[in-house]
């Protein structure tokens, strides 16, 4: 089960090699015996995913078997999971009732087979990067026990690193999910903004907000979001395209696709460790086929104040009802981002709006001569939970602004986004790959992934035990 | 970037209320993101719509 792709135990579960029971129970087993250091898990839903198990493998039986039949699915506390109490990472929510639905991204996973065997923990809110959480629990970093896990996706990174689970459900306001992808090293897919809908997701910022899935391959990245896309009315953000598929899509190779390199931007802020992986991905790339260039995106200098305004004021609005309730039982860290977000503007707010429109059109402008962007996931390794403040070449900044970098400008823009492992710090701490696709083409980024993964073993790689 | 004198007369008037202890530990934090904030404003042309992704990216799909 530990090293097991999505699509190992698919093709188990399809041969009769094992039972969705069985990969079910040695999930439940890796959970309680390793669980204790990992600290991923909020609630484990052991007896429900039982019971999902042999309905599943009751449904295989009579050829009824879905895409996804069998496989357990981790998600992050903050989508509804119906007869489950979604904290959303808060103390004051812990108390809440049971949700009474499942929230249509869990849904949809059901719908495909999948199992839910719990619900992971988070960055309080969602509203940070480091998946630090005092209040309920942070979870360890599997390569690294003095090093974040990243979040605010925090439990679904560490979880899947740490072979706990194959797959697991993020959200990313920020980067949510690819940054703990990039500092647990493993796979996280971002899709454009209006491919997976957010129904019965607790929001933070509901421009920036997006859900996907976060795996050990680019392979299961797009098994799952081809149960995941599509629109619903439930969520009338979501676009009424056709979903592709995805895994059809995984056959291509890199010859002649061209990525594009905002090299500026990236070169500016970057640790050293980040910046030789990168350029080694950069030569594999180029060696599998792919036209490497350098792109200009003028606007993304202004991610930060961007991305903090609109996460500021949409967040304290969303949390307002939180606010009314149970002030006093949130985390200091999010009162303070919250009672800082009343210096937030009308007119602020409407200029990080305005300046998004230019970022995109810029990063559309670049689209006209590339396929696919490239960057660093992010541009430190996992970071230690006391560090405030960092210092890249020779600059000092904050924690939180570095690390929602590179991640940022594609919540900004909406466009599909995918992190990867594409090597080790001297230290021995992952970084993480990016790349960036055209609106709704998340078929470019997972078979640039897919062919990255097919000539590289970052991926296979396994934290300690 | 504001003297603290000045952020804290603008905090106040925007009802931002932090633990005592705390103030001047944020006080830097937030003079930073002020400012920055600040700047936002002569950088968005008033001609430049708001993004709206949801529009926006179905119109540019398969462009």
């Amino acid at each position: 089960m530990r090293d097991r792709s999505v699509a190992e135990l698919s093709t188990a579960l399809a041969r009769g090699e094992t039972s969705a029971v069985t990969v079910v129970e040695e999930c439940l087993a890796a959970i309680r015996d390793r669980d204790g250091a990992v600290h991923a898990f909020v609630t484990v839903t052991g007896d429900a995913a039982l019971e999902a198990a042999r309905a599943a493998d009751a449904a295989r039986a009579a050829g009824r078997a879905g895409p996804l039949a069998g496989i357990p699915v981790a998600v992050k506390d903050l989508f509804a999971i119906r007869g489950v109490v979604r904290t959303n990472g808060s103390a004051a929510c812990v108390d809440d009732p049971p949700a009474t639905d499942d929230a249509t991204a869990v849904a949809r996973l059901r719908a495909a087979g999948a199992i839910i065997i719990g619900t992971t923990h988070l960055h309080e809110l969602a509203f940070g990067p480091t998946g630090v959480n005092p209040a309920l629990g942070t979870p360890a970093n599997p390569w690294g026990v003095d090093r974040v896990p990243g979040g605010s996706s925090s439990g679904s990174g560490a979880a899947v690193a740490a072979g706990l689970v194959a797959a697991a459900l993020g959200t990313d306001t920020g980067g949510s999910i690819r940054i703990p992808a990039s500092f647990c090293g493993v796979t996280g897919l971002k899709p454009t903004y209006g491919r997976v809908n957010r129904a019965g997701i607790t929001p933070l910022a509901w421009s920036l907000d997006h859900a996907g899935p976060l795996t050990r391959t680019v392979h299961d990245a797009a098994l799952l979001l081809g149960a995941l896309a599509g629109h619903d009315p439930a969520d009338p953000t979501t676009a009424r395209l056709p979903v592709p598929d995805y895994t059809a899509a995984l056959a291509r190779d890199l010859r002649g696709v061209r990525i594009g390199v905002p090299r500026a931007f990236c070169e500016a802020l970057v640790h050293p460790d980040v910046a030789r992986a990168f350029e080694a991905a950069l030569v594999e790339l180029r060696a599998a086929g792919a036209e490497v260039s350098d792109v200009a995106i003028p606007s993304l200098v202004h991610t930060g104040p961007m991305l903090g305004a609109i996460i500021m004021a949409e967040a304290r609005s969303a949390a307002a009802p939180l606010l009314a309730r149970g002030r006093d039982r949130l985390g200091i860290d999010v009162r303070i981002y919250l009672e800082l977000a009343k210096l937030v503007t009308t007119d602020h707010y409407l200029a990080a709006q305005r300046l998004r429109t230019r970022l995109y059109d810029e990063t559309r402008a670049a689209f006209a001569r590339v396929d696919v962007l490239a960057t660093p996931a992010t541009v430190l390794p996992a970071p230690r939970a006391d560090e405030l403040m960092v210092t890249l070449g020779d600059t000092e900044t904050g924690v939180v602004e570095a690390i929602c970098r590179l991640t940022g400008p594609f919540n900004l823009t909406g466009l599909p986004a995918l992190a990867l492992p594409c090597g080790f710090t001297a230290g021995g701490l992952p970084v993480g790959l990016q790349l960036v696709g055209r609106p709704f083409a998340e078929a470019d980024v997972l078979a640039a992934g897919h062919a990255y993964q097919r000539a590289t073993d970052w991926h296979h790689r396994r934290p300690p035990a | 970037m504001h003297d603290d004198a000045t952020l804290r007369t603008r905090m106040a008037a925007a009802g931002v209320e932090l633990p005592a202890e705390l103030v001047d530990l944020v006080l830097g934090a937030a003079g930073a993101m002020v400012g920055a904030l600040d700047d936002l404003l002569a950088l968005a042309s008033p001609e430049l719509e708001p993004f709206v992704a949801a529009r926006r990216l179905p119109d540019d799909a398969g462009a």
